[in-house]
């Protein structure tokens, strides 16, 4: 779908950075935080009716 | 024939710490002596392997491939975040004069040699001229740290000039080759969003995060250099286009955080520039050098001649001494990191016909001037036109 070199890191930097954000105000570690971002990533873009 | 990306991976940051030692005994800048290694590893290999009777080469990776893009962009960025806009301010007049004759009289007379003594296709020349017209921020601003001169108006007012002549070099880069379309629209729209809230909102992140170990502040640069830097490759732009100038936009910001500055330079010069330069010296094939041996030469002097031709004559303008005009001159001939971006960006992209707007052989002979020339007239600046700093100030050199 992705073809710009460019999207693909903005879209995993722009989860980084909304993992971070969450790791200090949460005041959470942030490799746990991102662990959450990306479930939430998977969440909003899978296809549930894929096989 | 590495098939394991850690292999392949030990062997390209073999070379990159082997260029690092290197330039710190030889004293010449990495970038350079990265390109150097690039070249010998490039073609050395595959003669090795055929003594071996094996197809052995360098091998560059879609990975590897990401790493150099990464690197040229946030290299990019550094130059731009570099230049003080205090600086550029208060020498505005004679930078802007010395930077854009440095910029448009070796475009002019570089493409114009390429397309009427060399052949060369139009698209072909053009790079030429793009490639030629730079002056390397890195190598003139390495010169100023070495010899104290970046403290002095003469050295402020050569670093302001070298960034209006790559500002011309970009600019250029990325108005010829763009596809003029909705995504070019929604580019320089995007852009004309974030650049001007960018220094704000960089500054706001700094105030709050700096220190944290997750660097969040330097996310935010990556992110903010990742999408517009992918709205550029859209519009079939060149992504240092927005990284140069989003540097120069938050270089008053990042200018009082050094910390954080160091700690992109690091990440730039310790894992990503190496791809970048070792893999510009990997693609240089010794035999197009050989070959073409005749053609670097002339294009290499017309460079030099074209920047005398424009530099020499502005910089007497505004009242600066022979020796401060020659030593101006000299320096802003020189020639490396946007050089060879332009040359890779001729390589990489495509005209209509699905051809690459420059050959291999021509991408050889482009960046072997582009190194001559890095070294070449800083010997020579360093050596005999070096100004003495009690006469600049008693000058002023009409800065």
């Amino acid at each position: 779908m992705i073809e710009n070199t460019w999207v693909l890191p903005a879209i995993w930097l722009g989860l980084a950075l909304v993992a971070t954000l969450l790791s200090i105000w949460l005041r959470i570690a942030t490799a746990l935080s991102e662990i959450v971002a990306e479930l939430g990533k998977a969440a909003v873009f899978t296809n549930p009716f894929a096989k | 024939m590495l098939e394991s990306p850690w292999l392949i991976a030990a062997l390209w940051i073999g070379l990159a710490l082997l260029a690092s030692m290197i330039s710190i005994r030889v004293g010449i800048s990495v970038a350079l002596i990265e390109i150097i290694v690039g070249v010998v590893a490039g073609n050395a290999i595959p003669w090795v392997g055929s003594l071996f009777g094996t197809q052995a080469k360098l091998e560059t990776t879609p990975w590897i491939n990401f790493l150099a893009s990464f690197g040229s962009i946030l290299l990019t960025f550094l130059a731009g975040a570099e230049i003080e806009p205090d600086v550029l301010r208060k020498h505005w007049k004679p930078s802007l004069a010395v930077g854009f004759v440095s910029f448009l009289s070796p475009f002019l007379g570089t493409m114009a040699a390429a397309y009427y003594l060399l052949h060369w296709s139009a698209q072909a020349s053009m790079i030429a001229g793009v490639a030629l017209s730079t002056t390397s921020v890195a190598v003139v601003y390495a010169v100023m740290l070495e010899t104290g001169l970046n403290k002095r108006d003469i050295g402020k007012l050569i670093l302001a000039s070298c960034f209006v002549t790559d500002l011309g070099t970009v600019l250029a880069l990325g108005v010829m080759f763009a596809n003029y379309n909705w995504w070019l629209v929604l580019f320089l729209g995007v852009s004309a969003v974030i650049m001007p809230f960018a220094p704000r909102l960089t500054q706001r992140f700094l105030r709050r995060y700096e220190g944290q170990v997750s660097e969040p502040e330097i996310k935010l640069l990556l992110l903010m250099l990742f999408v517009l830097g992918g709205l550029a490759a859209a519009a079939n732009s060149e992504a240092v286009l927005p990284a140069y100038i989003l540097g120069l936009v938050v270089a008053g910001v990042l200018r009082h955080h050094k910390e954080t500055v160091y700690h992109i330079r690091v990440a730039v010069f310790a894992l990503l520039t190496p791809f970048y330069f070792l893999k510009a010296g990997a693609l240089i094939s010794a035999s197009a050098i050989a070959q073409g041996a005749l053609v670097i030469l002339l294009l290499l002097l017309v460079k030099v001649a074209a920047k005398f031709v424009g530099v020499y004559p502005t910089a007497k303008l505004f009242k600066m001494d022979n020796r401060v005009s020659m030593y101006t001159t000299l320096l802003m001939s020189t020639g490396l990191t946007f050089g060879t971006i332009s040359a890779m960006f001729g390589l990489n992209h495509f005209d209509a016909q699905g051809h690459s707007l420059i050959n291999s052989d021509q991408y050889s002979a482009l960046v072997v001037v582009v190194i001559a020339s890095a070294v070449v007239p800083t010997l020579i600046a360093q050596k005999w036109f070096q100004p003495q700093h009690e006469l600049l100030e008693e000058n002023g050199n009409g800065a």
